[in-house]
């Protein structure tokens, strides 16, 4: 019973964590929750004072379903409950203009 | 009519249409002139004011974007560094445009800042005034990421970088066209 998180480069070596990490499924703020505890600082990095995502972050969720993979994209995720199997993306978004 | 009667009013007649009316029309004239004269003056007044209204707007304009470029040029490749290929030596080079040009600019903002309060209404220039604090804010959050290590100034100039591109790029817009309706400046 386990989720898997994909951290882009720039979020996983600023809480000096390999780019995949496993955790228990629960709603999202619950995920990053138990990653923060191992890995400081990591709420930090994508969580704004508010408890959103902050706005650089590119969050995916991929749900397992047989052989096909659903993609899905969010805005606020506090209370997103994430199943089993599925794997977390979080990508760096910068602007560059 | 007797002689010295006809005498009297053609005298009379003479006088008042050779002296007093032409002195009277001179004076309505000269009266005119200086209403002219004042009513110009005054135009050319509103003239020159709209004129330096218009600057004032082109040039703060102008010169917001110039450092809000060079901000967020530097958080972008900052966000790069040891991350891709030559990153490094783009960051090296927005850091040292950044600090060459943020002196002048800010001179230039804080001195058209300051004429809008001669231009503008109060409201506008501590609009104008607090974007500019906002510019100095950020320079000391850019100065305080820059004695981070890598990783964690990587996620300060990430944060500045959306802070930037969302935030701080609106209130820019916002405080120009609050400026711009002011000034009846905007279509």
């Amino acid at each position: 019973m386990s989720v898997t998180l994909q951290l882009s480069g720039t979020y996983a070596s600023a809480i000096g964590s390999p780019t995949t990490v496993g955790a228990e499924p629960g709603t999202v703020a619950e995920i990053i929750a138990d990653v923060s505890r191992r890995f400081r600082g990591f709420n930090d990095v994508v969580l704004a004072p508010d408890g959103a995502l902050k706005r650089h972050v590119e969050f995916r969720v991929y749900i397992s379903q047989d052989s096909h993979w659903g993609e899905r994209m969010y805005g606020d995720v506090r209370t997103l409950s994430i199943p089993d199997n599925s794997t977390l993306w979080f990508i760096d978004q910068q602007a560059g203009g | 009519m007797k002689l010295t009667e006809q005498l009297t009013l053609l005298l009379a007649t003479a006088f008042l249409t050779g002296i007093v009316a032409p002195y009277v029309l001179k004076s309505v004239d000269h009266r005119r002139s200086k209403e002219q004269q004042i009513s110009d003056e005054a135009k050319a007044r509103q003239n020159a004011i709209i004129q330096a209204q218009e600057r004032l707007l082109d040039e703060i304009g102008s010169l917001f974007w110039e450092i809000r470029y060079a901000i967020i040029r530097l958080t972008y490749y900052g966000t790069k560094v040891e991350m891709e290929t030559d990153a490094q030596a783009r960051f090296e080079q927005a850091f040292t445009d950044y600090h060459e040009r943020l002196w002048p600019l800010l001179h230039q903002i804080r001195v058209r800042v300051s004429t809008s309060r001669r231009l503008a209404s109060e409201n506008c220039y501590q609009q104008l005034l607090s974007l500019y604090e906002r510019f100095i804010e950020t320079d000391r959050e850019l100065a305080k990421a820059q004695r981070m290590e890598v990783p964690q100034r990587r996620i300060a100039y990430l944060d500045m970088n959306s802070a930037i591109y969302h935030d701080l790029t609106m209130r820019i817009d916002d405080v120009l066209d609050g400026l711009a309706c002011e000034l009846r400046l905007k279509i």
